[in-house]
């Protein structure tokens, strides 16, 4: 009977302190969620910032024939970088593009610093037309009747032959969150769609 | 007297249980709470949209998009000269047709350029101040309806770019109202 009651008292106790480990932990991972993480309005925020500051013409507004892409260390001239041809024009400019395409391959981090931003960012350049309005077009550009994007109205821009894309995709990084964000402009005369998403792999307030 | 006590270690026993159950349905949801919770992801709205493609279409010139592969329909108004304002803008261009009655053109065009562009769960519209009578949805207004893709029924949020547009004299309005 003693030791029943023994065994008991030990139960109630392991119990107790499993239930007491388990609200430790969750308030522990509550309070490191909150301290010190950024406020979830923050991503869109600098979403919306990124894509202002990648119209923009960038500062010296001529950054592109001042710099070797892919030499970091002369990449600090630039204080601002953006690929837009002039401020409150909506045309890019096809020099700065083929620009950040390398600087985007040599240094992503730089690159990031120079879009001002904290957080990691993915970009992507596409263009809209229909294939079967379109058919030479899209079988120089290697879109065949066969191939699935054929039927798709939008496309990746071609810059030096390679699609637009910079950054890191969010699902390679394992984003937690994603902000997206995407702006109209015009790039070799055509209307094209800048999506800027803005991602992190932190907890939210 | 040992029927009461096998009674009492029975039910000690069956709350014993029950308390390790409790203990870990609460350990395990915690832990499922911790781990699979994801925060909201953000997608932009509409409003950066409608004042982008308004500066696109003033700033895109119809010979800039004469041979462009990408618009077949542009290529067509401008080698057939069907505006007059050829060397215009796109705005420019598509008020010119729509004002000398060819409202079908203006409205190819504008499709073929806003179209693809909108996202599939907005709608879109392009109004110009052409003196109605009556708009998009069928209200009494100045503006007329150039060309309206009214992809959902309910509008919860509305986006305007507006372009004004000296012709004849005249000072006309062009909007491109996106909603959701």
């Amino acid at each position: 009977m003693k030791g029943q009651v023994w065994s008991y008292d030990l139960l109630i106790a392991v119990v107790a302190f499993m239930l007491t480990l388990a609200f430790l932990v969750f308030f522990w991972w509550s309070v490191s969620a909150a301290v010190g993480a950024p406020r979830s309005e923050q991503l869109p925020e600098e979403a919306r910032s990124i894509a202002d500051v990648l119209l923009s013409p960038g500062n010296p507004s001529n950054w592109n024939d001042t710099i070797n892409a892919s030499n970091a260390s002369t990449w600090t001239t630039i204080t601002l970088i953006g690929i837009g041809e002039g401020f409150g024009s909506p045309e890019l400019s096809q020099g700065k593009a083929e620009k950040m395409l390398q600087m985007n391959a040599t240094n992503y981090s730089l690159l990031k610093e120079k879009l001002r931003s904290d957080f990691d960012f993915y970009v992507e350049m596409r263009e809209f037309f229909n294939c079967s309005n379109a058919t030479s077009y899209c079988t120089a550009r290697g879109i065949t009747i066969s191939s699935p994007e054929y039927d798709q109205l939008e496309h990746y821009v071609l810059v030096s032959g390679q699609n637009f894309t910079l950054g890191i995709p969010p699902s390679s990084g394992n984003a937690r969150t994603v902000a997206v964000i995407n702006r109209f402009a015009v790039y070799n005369n055509s209307l094209v769609k800048l999506k800027v998403v803005a991602w992190t792999n932190q907890t939210w307030q | 007297m040992d029927e009461p006590d096998m009674a009492m270690k029975k039910g000690m026993v069956l709350t014993m249980d029950a308390l390790f159950a409790l203990a870990l349905l609460l350990i395990s949801s915690m832990l499922m709470i911790m781990f699979l919770s994801r925060p909201p992801s953000y997608q932009s709205s509409g409003a950066e949209a409608a004042g982008d493609l308004v500066a696109a279409l003033k700033s895109m010139n119809m010979s800039d998009l004469d041979n462009n592969p990408r618009y077949p329909y542009a290529n067509y108004i401008y080698d057939s000269n069907l505006s007059s304002r050829s060397n215009g803008t796109v705005a420019e261009a598509i008020a010119d047709l729509y004002l000398n009655g060819r409202t079908e053109a203006a409205m190819n065009l504008s499709q073929e350029l806003l179209e693809p562009a909108v996202p599939s769960d907005y709608g879109v519209e392009l109004l110009l101040e052409a003196g109605g009578p009556t708009d998009c949805e069928e209200v009494s207004s100045n503006f007329s309806c150039v060309f309206s893709s009214p992809r959902i029924a309910v509008r919860n949020f509305v986006y305007v770019g507006r372009h004004f547009i000296y012709y004849n004299n005249v000072t006309r309005e062009m909007r491109l109202v996106i909603y959701k």
